[in-house]
C-alpha cells in the first residue's frame, strides 16, 4: 500500500487526540470555519492546523521522498543480499550496494 | 201469490230491469248499473248470470226481443238460448240467463219499431278462484287478510315483484329445502361469476381461507402491504484515531445519511435516530418495534505501526442501560493498509424505549484510525426492518 501524503488539517487533527473529539458543522465543506469540537476540549486554532498539517508533510516527505526512501525501495530483499553475501563474498555485497547508494546520494 | 221460499242465491245472482218506452223511438232502462231511467243504454251482461227484462210496456206495443243481428227487424235473428219468454211485453219477463258459450255480443230490438234497440255486450263470468285474462283488480280494492293461499294460481305465471317484499320478510324456512341444501353445500351460486363489488369487508371470514391458498401470478400482487417499510443508512463521515488499549464508545456525533449525487441511495420510512445532546453514549434508537437487520461495516488504517488490530462490537439492550455484545468483527493489518470488515445483527425491538444499540471499538495499537467518508460508506450502518415483532 502506498501511504498517501496528508493533504487536509483533518490529517492533523486526527492525529492532536483520540477519540471523536471533533467533527464538521458540514462534512461536505471541511474548512477550519466548519471545524467544531465535540468532547469540550480545547480547539486548535487555525495556524496551529495549518502548521500541524505541514510539519505531518514533511515528516511524510522525509519517509517517502527522501534519499532513504529511494534506496530502500531498490535494496535487494535481506535474503537475496545474504545469498549474495555467502556466494560471491562481501565485497560484491559492498559493489550492489554502492550502486544504489551512489544513485541516491544523501544531501549535503 | 204467497211467498214460500225465497233462494238467497237467486237473489243474489239475478238481475232486473223494468223496461219502459219512450215513444216508440227508445226502450227506457231502469235497473242496476243504470243513473235512473236510460233510453236503449248498452248493457254488459256476464255468461253464466240471469237477467230479467221486466217488460211495462202494453201488451203487443212492443214486443222485447233478445237477438244475434239487428239487420232485418221484427223477428228476426232472435238468440234464445237460455232465453225465457223471449219478445215478451205487457208487463211479463223476459228472463235471460247468459249461456258460457254466448257470443260477445248480442243486441235487443222491438219487433215493431226496429229503431228501438241497444246492445248487449256478453263478458266472462267471474268464477271463483279465477280470473279473466286482462282483468286487473287495484291492490287498494283488496282488504287486508282478503288475499290467501288459495287465492294465488298454481303454475308459473304468479309473479311478486322483489320491491314487494321487505327485508328480511322471507326466511331460511321459508326456502324450499333444495335451496338450503344447495347453499350448504355452496353450490347455490356459480362464486367464479362473483363480482368483486359485491365482496364487502368483513364478507368472508378468516377462517373461510384455505391453508394452502391457490397459485397467484406475481404480476397480480400488487398493492400488498405489510412488506420492508423501513430501510436506513449511515455512515460515518470524519476519520478519528481511536483510543488503544480499551473499548470505547463510537460517537454517533460524525454520522450521516448517504447524500452524493448518483450514490442510488433512498431512505425508507422513519429511519434510526440519535440523542443529539448525547451524542457520546453512542447510541441509536429505532423508529417503531419489529424485526430488524442491522449490518455494520468498518475501515481502519495505521500510518505509524505496523501489525495493528481492531474490532468493532455491536451491542444491544432491552432495558435501555445494561448493552450485551450481539455482533463482533475484527480487522488487522500492516502499516498503512486499509483493512475492512463488516456484521450482521437481528434485533427484536419489542419496545422502542428499551431496545436499542451502540457500537464500540477497541484497538491494541495507537494511531489507529476508525475510517470516515463524506462521499462514501466506509465505516457504517445499515438498518431494515423485516416485519412485525
Amino acid at each position: 500500500m502506498i501511504p498517501i501524503r496528508p493533504s487536509h488539517i483533518e490529517d492533523y487533527l486526527i492525529r492532536v487526540r483520540t477519540g471523536m473529539w471533533f467533527g464538521w458543522s458540514d462534512p461536505k465543506n471541511k474548512i477550519y470555519a466548519n471545524l467544531i469540537v465535540h468532547d469540550g476540549g480545547s480547539k486548535p486554532t487555525e495556524k496551529e492546523c495549518t502548521d500541524g498539517l505541514a510539519a505531518l508533510q514533511a515528516a511524510w516527505d522525509l519517509e517517502n521522498d527522501s534519499y532513504k526512501s529511494k534506496r530502500r525501495a531498490e535494496y535487494p530483499k535481506f535474503e537475496e543480499q545474504f545469498d549474495q553475501i555467502y556466494n560471491e563474498g562481501i565485497d560484491a555485497w559492498k559493489t550492489t550496494i554502492k550502486a544504489i547508494k551512489d544513485k541516491y546520494p544523501k544531501p549535503s | 201469490m204467497p211467498l214460500t221460499q225465497v233462494s238467497s242465491r237467486l237473489i243474489e245472482d239475478t238481475l232486473r230491469y223494468v223496461l219502459g218506452a219512450n215513444g216508440s223511438s227508445d226502450y227506457t232502462f231502469t235497473g242496476p248499473g243504470l243513473s235512473g231511467t236510460v233510453n236503449d243504454p248498452t248493457l254488459t251482461l256476464s255468461r253464466g248470470h240471469t237477467y230479467i227484462f221486466e217488460n211495462r210496456n202494453s201488451s203487443g206495443a212492443h214486443p222485447f226481443y233478445i237477438k244475434t243481428s239487428l239487420a232485418g227487424g221484427g223477428t228476426n235473428n232472435a238468440y234464445n238460448t237460455g232465453v225465457t219468454n223471449n219478445g215478451g211485453a205487457g208487463g211479463t219477463e223476459i228472463i235471460f240467463t247468459v249461456p258460457h258459450d254466448a257470443p260477445n255480443l248480442l243486441y235487443y230490438q222491438c219487433s215493431s219499431h226496429s229503431n228501438m234497440n241497444g246492445q248487449l255486450k256478453i263478458a266472462d263470468a267471474l268464477v271463483a278462484g279465477t280470473l279473466p285474462t286482462g282483468v286487473q283488480v287495484l291492490t287498494t280494492n283488496i282488504s287486508s287478510g282478503q288475499l290467501v293461499t288459495g287465492h294465488i294460481a298454481a303454475g308459473t305465471g304468479f309473479q311478486v315483484d322483489t320491491n314487494n317484499i321487505v327485508d328480511d320478510a322471507v326466511t331460511e324456512d321459508k326456502l324450499a329445502n333444495s335451496i338450503n341444501s344447495a347453499i350448504a353445500a355452496n353450490t347455490a351460486k356459480d362464486l367464479t361469476a362473483l363480482s368483486a363489488s359485491n365482496l364487502t369487508s368483513g364478507t368472508i371470514p378468516d377462517a373461510r381461507f384455505p391453508a394452502t391458498l391457490p397459485a397467484v401470478s406475481g404480476a397480480n400482487l400488487t398493492g400488498i402491504g405489510g412488506g420492508i417499510t423501513m430501510i436506513d443508512h449511515w455512515r460515518l463521515h470524519t476519520t478519528y484515531n481511536v483510543p488503544h488499549n480499551s473499548t470505547t464508545i463510537i460517537s454517533t456525533a460524525n454520522w450521516e445519511r448517504p447524500d452524493s449525487s448518483n450514490d442510488g441511495f433512498a431512505q425508507l420510512g422513519t429511519g434510526m435516530s440519535v440523542n443529539s445532546s448525547d451524542h457520546a453514549a453512542g447510541i441509536w434508537t429505532f423508529p417503531s418495534t419489529g424485526f430488524y437487520s442491522v449490518s455494520f461495516g468498518g475501515m481502519i488504517q495505521n500510518q505509524n505501526n505496523d501489525a495493528y488490530e481492531v474490532f468493532v462490537r455491536l451491542e444491544a439492550t432491552e432495558n435501555n442501560s445494561s448493552f450485551g455484545e450481539q455482533t463482533r468483527v475484527y480487522l488487522s493489518g500492516e502499516r498503512y493498509n486499509y483493512q475492512g470488515n463488516f456484521g450482521q445483527a437481528i434485533i427484536d425491538v419489542t419496545d422502542t424505549s428499551q431496545v436499542k444499540l451502540r457500537l464500540r471499538v477497541y484497538s491494541a495499537s495507537s494511531d489507529t484510525d476508525l475510517k470516515g467518508n463524506s462521499g462514501r460508506s466506509e465505516t457504517y450502518l445499515v438498518i431494515m426492518r423485516l416485519g412485525d415483532t
